[in-house]
């Protein structure tokens, strides 16, 4: 063969004829990859191809793939008794991506295949002419890996874009098996895929939505804008066509740019999932997720036999937004709870336990009532009042507690407003946003928090000092607005919020006036 | 203590399967007689088609000092008095309607029959104008007034509220007995009522309610009152029910008027076609009754505020409006709409629309 003229090196233990190879792969649980290691032994006997280690079934499945594109890649497969370990064998092992790291073993266990040391993973899928194809995690198998002291990566072609933001990561992608091979025994060398740097600037951030496209809804437009400075999560009430999604949508883009280590965290998610796209490398754009509301518990949280990352994962670092929020099934609204407070969610099954990042701004929109006109001026509402509250109820008390904005939207008449207004792009919005968020970045930089609608009870009190008036205002309010008591904290934050928009350094009465404009009603 | 012919109204009134009349004409026939049980299993045909028969049977078992003690301690225990027709308690003003209720039973101070009284009704389902509206009304009218009213959400709610809150006398009839207050969420107003003001039902405690007690019930609220002040309604409000047993009674019907659009106003408007007295502030009322107005504050407006309300004066507008009829940004216009909220100068009329509360004209 035209390999055997190579030398064998430490992935080759000589037993009489026999060799067995050894290659590593990595299998991913949650966001963390684990390194296996791929052995092929090939003895005499009947011919069979045997997989062991606890490999489910689209592993299992590989030894037809890798039999195929072995053949077609000009290789052969020996009609011997193949048996291909994956080691640890108590880890659970599934996914495409062994295809590759399997067809490198056959290949060096057969001795077509022959060289100096393999200090490579190896990472990928096979077709059956031998084409290596794209596969979902590798950013974060990548990541892993340097923590456990690999460096070079053989990747998948499709998958170079993603590996090529990783610094201390040597990466080379192929698109055939062949080329594969070639590479390994040294007759020709690909060059390791091109380093890129993120640079936010760049990149032309591109959204569908921009706020200067809705015309008219200041309130709400303003809302927006102070939610998004301050995190705080919002909650918008209106009758059908008010333009709620369209508000929910201009979130993202008024939101403020993100860091490199967030835009990996939120392409690492992506990556498991497979929603990266082969050109878009890593996620520029904050995601923005709207699951109908018939989405089970699980696929909101995350889960399932494989444990993957729900809809609150994937809407890290953006938006989660829920239409027709009281028709979403009550277990799974209040599953939003715990990751609302903590940013992250613990996914605990029999076979593991897994912690996705989740740290989104939560948006919802309802209608007022269950026919949607209940408060209108013009519309009569057709529901009974005990109908419009069982509606209400549906969002219960404790998550209502961490939607610190709760405003009514409607609809300026057409033919109303004088229409030559200027309305602000969002990206003149995103440039407040920007200031409003440094500034709490600083005052929070001791108290482990970054926005003000992490605010405790503590912060509360040590960054939200109201003066004498402000107090006369609130207490005023409760009474004749029938504010509930819970309100209060959610008022004082927004408040801070304004006032942090405003630049100024205390709460004025005008901030909590405003605030108080924003709650539920 | 109870007289015996208010003893045997009691005992009547405590069996839901017989129509007032029927109550009524028994009490005729035994009102002289000794022995009910006797002269009752002695005319036993005369009630044939009119009360069925196990029902009899078990009506003539009761007429006994057991069942009427158990009665009677059950009320005591609840702090229920029965105020009968015959009862020296019992309002003047329903024994001139033509259905009085024999039994009244009521929980709170009996005192309140005595006064002057005026009904204030409305819609369940209310816009926040509406229910600023009545209690503005509520407010300058229980100053003369003990007021009447339901137990439901919406308008009878801000009335109960704002008068108890105040301080004020307040009456609330209730359709069901009182162990079923209707809805449910205003038990705790009703326990409220029966304690600072005056709870009233036609109803024994234990009577479940069904729709047609209401429209039923709204005879004793218009027969009560010196007027009636119809808040808001819409195509099939109850309200009407109100106005036409008002109508009756010879009672002043008052109503709010509304635009032809607003779908809450088509009952006040209605009425006031058919002859409802056209109100648009309490000294209206006041004024009819020949009570002497009283004198309301200037408020004290700061520019922008004016501004605003001098924006908002002939209509209401949306928020939206405002903001571009005064050439200012909405941050700086919310704050001063929260203050004038607040204060109760102006109040939502519709989502975002905001129009004037109270008349604020020197």
């Amino acid at each position: 063969m035209l390999y055997n003229q190579y030398r064998i090196y430490i992935m080759f233990i000589k037993r009489g004829i026999f060799v067995i190879a050894k290659v590593i792969g990595y299998s991913l649980t949650g966001l963390i990859g684990v390194p296996v290691d791929v052995e092929v032994d090939v003895n005499n006997g009947l011919p069979a191809f045997d997989i062991v280690g606890l490999a489910d079934t689209s592993v299992k499945e590989a030894k037809e793939r890798v039999r195929s594109a072995i053949k077609n890649s000009g290789f052969n497969v020996p009609t011997k008794r193949i048996t291909a370990n994956f080691a640890p064998a108590d880890l659970k092992k599934e996914g495409s991506l062994f295809d590759l790291p399997l067809a490198i073993g056959v290949l060096i266990a057969t001795e077509q295949l022959v060289i100096d040391k393999c200090e490579y993973v190896i990472i990928g899928e096979l077709s059956l002419d031998g084409t290596v194809r794209r596969v979902n995690g590798v950013l974060p198998i990548i990541i892993s890996a340097i923590k456990d002291g690999f460096n070079k990566f053989i990747i998948p072609k499709g998958n170079e874009k993603e590996a090529s933001y990783i610094e201390g990561a040597t990466c080379y992608s192929f698109n055939t098996l062949r080329e594969v091979v070639e590479h390994l025994s040294g007759l020709n060398e690909t060059k390791p895929v091109e380093k890129r740097s993120y640079n936010i600037e760049d990149k032309e951030r591109s959204y569908d939505s921009d706020l200067s496209f809705i015309k008219g809804q200041k309130v709400a437009k303003r809302a927006l804008e102070v939610a998004v400075s301050g995190g705080h999560n919002i909650l918008f009430v209106g009758a059908p066509g008010t333009g709620k999604t369209m508000l929910a949508k201009c979130i993202p883009t008024i939101m403020p740019d993100m860091t490199f280590s967030e835009a990996l965290e939120t392409t690492k998610i992506h990556s498991v999932s497979g929603f990266i796209k082969e050109n878009e490398g890593i996620i520029y754009n904050r995601p923005f997720r709207s699951p109908h509301h018939t989405a089970t518990t699980v696929s909101m949280t995350g889960g399932g036999s494989s444990i993957r990352p729900g809809e609150i994962s994937l809407a890290h670092n953006g938006v989660l937004f829920l239409d027709e929020m009281p028709e979403y099934s009550r277990s799974t609204l209040e599953a939003l709870r715990q990751p609302l407070e903590d940013g992250e969610i613990s996914i605990s099954r029999a076979s593991s336990r897994v912690t996705y990042p989740a740290n989104f701004m939560l948006c919802g929109s309802m209608n007022p009532c269950p026919c949607g006109n209940y408060g209108s001026e013009t519309k009569e509402c057709r529901c009974s009042p005990s109908q419009i509250a069982k509606y209400k109820a549906k969002i219960s008390g404790p998550l209502l507690d961490r939607i610190d904005i709760q405003i009514h939207v409607d609809e300026v008449k057409y033919g109303e407003l004088i229409t030559d207004e200027k309305a602000e792009t969002s990206a003149e919005v995103r440039k407040r946003v920007n200031r409003t968020r440094l500034i709490q970045k600083e005052r929070f930089k001791n108290d482990g928090i970054n926005t003000n609608s992490d605010m405790g009870e503590k912060q509360i009190k040590k960054y939200c000092k109201l003066s004498d008036e402000c107090e006369t205002i609130l207490k005023n309010a409760y009474t004749s607005l029938g504010l509930s008591p819970r309100a209060r904290s959610r008022i004082i934050k927004v408040a801070r919020t304004i006032a942090d928009m405003e630049l100024y350094d205390e709460i004025k009465p005008q901030h909590v006036l405003e605030a108080i404009a924003y709650r539920q009603t | 203590m109870y007289s015996k012919k208010e003893l045997l109204l009691i005992w009547l009134d405590s069996f839901e399967f017989m129509s007032g009349d029927v109550k009524q004409s028994l009490f005729f026939k035994l009102e002289n007689e000794k022995d009910y049980k006797r002269f009752l299993l002695e005319n036993k045909d005369a009630f044939y088609g009119v009360i069925k028969e196990e029902d009899y049977n078990a009506f003539i078992s009761s007429a006994k000092k057991e069942y009427l003690d158990c009665l009677l301690s059950l009320y005591n225990k609840h702090g229920i008095k029965a105020v009968t027709i015959e009862s020296e308690d019992y309002p003047e003003e329903l024994k001139e309607t033509d259905c009085p209720p024999l039994v009244l039973y009521a929980k709170g101070d009996l005192g309140l029959l005595k006064t002057e009284k005026f009904s204030i009704v409305g819609s369940r389902k209310s816009l926040p104008m509406s229910i600023n509206t009545a209690k503005e009304f509520a407010t300058s009218l229980s100053e003369s007034f003990t007021l009447i009213t339901g137990i439901a959400e919406g308008i009878d709610s801000a009335v109960l509220n704002e008068t108890l809150s105040l301080g004020r006398k307040v009456i609330s009839v209730i359709a069901g007995g009182f162990f079923n207050i209707y809805p449910k969420s205003n038990t705790s107003l009703f326990e409220l009522v029966s304690i600072k003001g005056l709870a009233l039902s036609e109803n024994p405690p234990t009577v479940k309610p069904k729709p047609y007690f209401f429209p039923k019930r709204n005879r004793i609220i218009a027969g009560l009152g010196k007027g009636t002040l119809i808040v808001n309604g819409g195509e099939k409000s109850g309200v009407y029910s109100t106005a036409e047993y008002a109508g009756i009674y010879g009672k002043d019907i008052f109503a709010i008027p509304y635009g032809i659009n607003i779908p809450s106003g088509i009952a006040p408007n209605r009425i006031i076609r058919d002859g409802g007295i056209l109100t648009t502030s309490p000294e209206d009322i006041l004024e009819f009754y020949g009570i002497e107005k009283n004198k309301k504050e200037t408020p004290d407006f700061s520019e922008e505020e004016k501004e605003i309300i001098d924006c908002i004066k002939d209509q209401p507008k949306h928020v939206d409006l405002i903001c571009e009829e005064l050439k200012k940004e909405i941050f700086i216009i919310m704050p001063y709409i929260t203050m004038l909220e607040i204060k109760g100068y102006i109040v939502k009329n519709g989502v975002n629309t905001y129009g004037i509360a109270k008349r604020t004209e020197k």
